[in-house]
């Protein structure tokens, strides 16, 4: 061994620092050595898919692609300002997402491929002030959306079918979410109008101004600043508000009952609202547009207001729809649960796209692949009745590929009972004591230690002991390893907590 | 793998013989973050690019490792510039994968990766990359020669002030650490 001080002498072949450190500054670096994880090899499934992809751009030489690109940036920076030229002005325009149903507005041509018109200066005339547009995005990208921007047209109507939504957004005042099957009327020229609703259910949330929705009993007024849901079967109405208030008035008789946040108003009186309810019709409100999944309305939508979070088996509410609500959080390394074969399409969808991520996670080994499938399940279905599911699968898919911090900072967000879910609960304690928050990890590994004889309790034993030390408390360190090593003499940690045990002496 | 009676190996060759010991050479020198899927592939498209220039006047692991080299310092200098524009960086680009649940030693490890690797960072790239074959790639210093081409007695100079300029910069590290 030749030490950093003679290495320069060749007279003797050095030897590796972790073999053998000559002095204190190498000792200090043989010890970081030591500590380094060796890198692991590449699996089958990442050579393939190298393989792949090296197959899929090789023609591409890096000078071509920078050629390529060129040409496209122009292209796309032109259909940018294109489209901006083509957007409406905010002004007082109703904008109508729809789903697959399209009797609003003629079809649009999806966009052709090819350049873009030449001349940005002549785009089609936007609609004029108070004159409502339809966007339609079913089956298209989004960056399709703006250009199928085109005046509503008459009848001035909009119809849903089951499993379809329609989104009303006016400048930021109002949105009006309609869940099929139902039909509103849109009067010409106000905005925000006075919306008729002759059937289904309306999510309201207004801005500055109150929002009116008349049906064929009843005027339904929402208050500004205030989120409802308004549901009508032939005169007969329902009307539920989460925030703000509304005020509903009968066409029979005098006077107007207030219902406030938190109330449902039926026909046999005045209920508390649904929790798990509002919680869906707050995601739909505030969502921004978005184009529509394949089936664009999950079937919770169409639960009626007031009902209990149903469990994930499908159950027919009413009019021979079905009702699915968030089913209860799966444990961390739980199989992500598929409905039953009678669930509605939309769920089938989440599932499948779930499944998907829990093979690429679970069998393939592959989490990058199964986070980018998680991801795109999150950007397709934001208000997913899989969300939770999506959420615990994605924090086992972070820590695997080692981004620790993503991790936390999603199981920092999640609402969850640490001994329901003791794995996840460990976990977030783990992350937090990494990152130097062990008051809130010695917490989370509290709440999960209940006596049990699995890793999820030797973890949280250990990882308790750790961020004892860490804060400085010696003697309950030092206590919990010892009961950690009286419980677990073979556990998965009783080598490196006797090493523990020798520091905290 | 070498090339016989002047035949060049096709690329889908080079990649099958060497992907794991370029993957490993990656996840050495650009540490830890990396991506190192990501870098091999790039590597590789290199390799199938450059493979008619190659005759076959170095070995062919020689060409790979200065490949390897080339696209990693390039792809640090990126990240570098990334992180001194974006004022904190991602995080998770500092992060060690960790295979173990062991919170203390993953805790250990990933401090004794981020020191190795902050310190690694301000060496000159000649003598970082002698350090990182020797200590951590287990190469001899004959080996070392033969991939970089350099004499075995200018490896063991390298190799002798990388340690010292490591050792000083690891120590000024834990000592600022200290309380």
């Amino acid at each position: 061994m030749i030490s950093s001080s003679s290495t320069s002498s060749t007279s003797s072949t050095p030897r590796r620092l972790v073999d053998h450190a000559a002095d204190e500054r190498e000792k200090v670096l043989a010890a970081h050595f030591r500590n380094l994880a060796p890198p692991v090899p590449l699996s089958p499934e990442q050579v393939d898919r190298i393989e792949r992809g090296m197959s899929a751009t090789s023609g591409d030489s890096p000078r071509r692609r920078r050629v390529v690109w060129a040409p496209a940036l122009a292209l796309g920076c032109a259909l940018l300002a294109w489209q901006l030229g083509r957007t409406p002005a905010p002004g007082d325009a109703v904008v109508v997402t729809t789903g697959r149903h399209g009797d609003l507005a003629p079809p649009v041509e999806p966009p052709r491929p090819g350049p873009p018109p030449p001349q940005p200066s002549s785009p089609p005339a936007p609609p004029s002030p108070h004159q409502p547009a339809v966007r339609r995005q079913a089956g298209r990208p989004p960056s399709a959306l703006a250009s199928s921007t085109t005046p509503l047209q008459s009848p001035r109507s909009l119809t849903v079918a089951a499993g379809e939504t329609a989104v009303l957004v006016d400048d930021g005042q109002a949105r009006l979410v309609l869940m099929g099957p139902g039909d509103v009327k849109v009067p010409r020229g106000e905005a925000p109008p006075s919306v008729t609703l002759s059937a289904g259910q309306l999510a309201v949330r207004t801005g500055d101004r109150e929002q009116a929705i008349s049906t064929a009993g009843h005027t339904v007024t929402v208050r500004a600043r205030s989120v409802a849901e308004i549901e009508v079967h032939s005169s007969q109405v329902r009307v539920a508000c989460y925030s703000g208030s509304v005020a509903v008035a009968s066409r029979d008789a005098a006077g107007a009952i207030d219902v406030r946040a938190g109330s449902l108003l039926t026909s046999s009186g005045v209920e508390r609202t649904d929790a798990n309810r509002q919680r869906v019709i707050e995601r739909l409100v505030l969502a921004p547009p978005r184009p529509v999944p394949i089936d664009p309305a999950p079937a919770a939508l169409a639960a009626p207001m007031g009902q209990e979070a149903p469990r994930p088996q499908p159950a027919l509410v009413g009019e021979g729809r079905v009702a699915l609500s968030p089913p209860a959080p799966k444990r961390l390394h739980e199989e992500v649960a598929v409905p039953a074969v009678a669930a509605p399409p939309g769920i089938r969808v989440e599932a499948g796209l779930l499944k998907a991520a829990v093979e690429k996670l679970r069998r393939d080994n592959d989490a990058k692949g199964a986070i980018t499938l998680i991801e795109s399940y999150r950007a397709q279905f934001p208000g997913g009745v899989l969300r939770p599911e999506s959420d615990r699968l994605l924090v086992e898919a972070l820590v695997t590929v080692g981004r620790r911090q993503s991790a936390l900072a999603l199981l920092d967000r999640m609402a969850f009972d640490p001994r329901a879910e003791r794995e996840l609960a460990v976990t977030r304690g783990e992350l937090r004591g990494e990152v130097d928050r062990c008051e809130e990890a010695r917490s989370d590994f509290d709440g999960v230690i209940v006596d049990a004889d699995d890793l999820v309790e030797q973890r949280a034993l250990y990882g308790r002991a750790t961020c004892a030390a860490r804060l400085g408390d010696t003697r309950g360190a030092r206590a919990t390893l010892e009961s950690y090593l009286a419980r677990f003499p073979e556990g998965a940690f009783a080598a490196a907590a006797r090493r523990q045990l020798e520091k905290v002496r | 793998m070498a090339v016989v009676d002047g035949v060049l190996p096709t690329s889908a060759d080079v990649y099958r013989d060497h992907v794991q010991r370029v993957a490993r050479w990656v996840s050495w020198s650009a540490g830890p973050g990396a991506d190192v899927e990501d870098l091999v592939q790039e590597i590789f498209l290199r390799v199938h690019r450059l493979l008619p220039q190659f005759r076959g006047e170095s070995q062919i692991s020689s060409w790979l490792f200065s490949i390897t080299q080339n696209v990693v310092r390039t792809r640090r200098r990126k990240e570098r510039f990334r992180r001194l524009f974006s004022f904190a960086g991602d995080p998770d680009q500092v992060q060690v994968a960790s295979q173990r649940p062991t919170p203390l030693e993953d805790l250990e490890r990933r401090r004794s990766a981020e020191t190795i690797y902050a310190g690694l960072d301000s060496l000159a790239e000649k003598y970082r990359q002698v350090l990182i074959l020797f200590e951590f790639e287990g190469l001899s210093g004959e080996q070392i020669a033969a991939l970089t081409g350099l004499k075995v007695e200018t490896v063991w100079v390298r190799l002798g002030r990388a340690r010292k300029q490591l050792g000083a910069h690891v120590t000024r590290l834990e000592r600022k650490a200290r309380p």
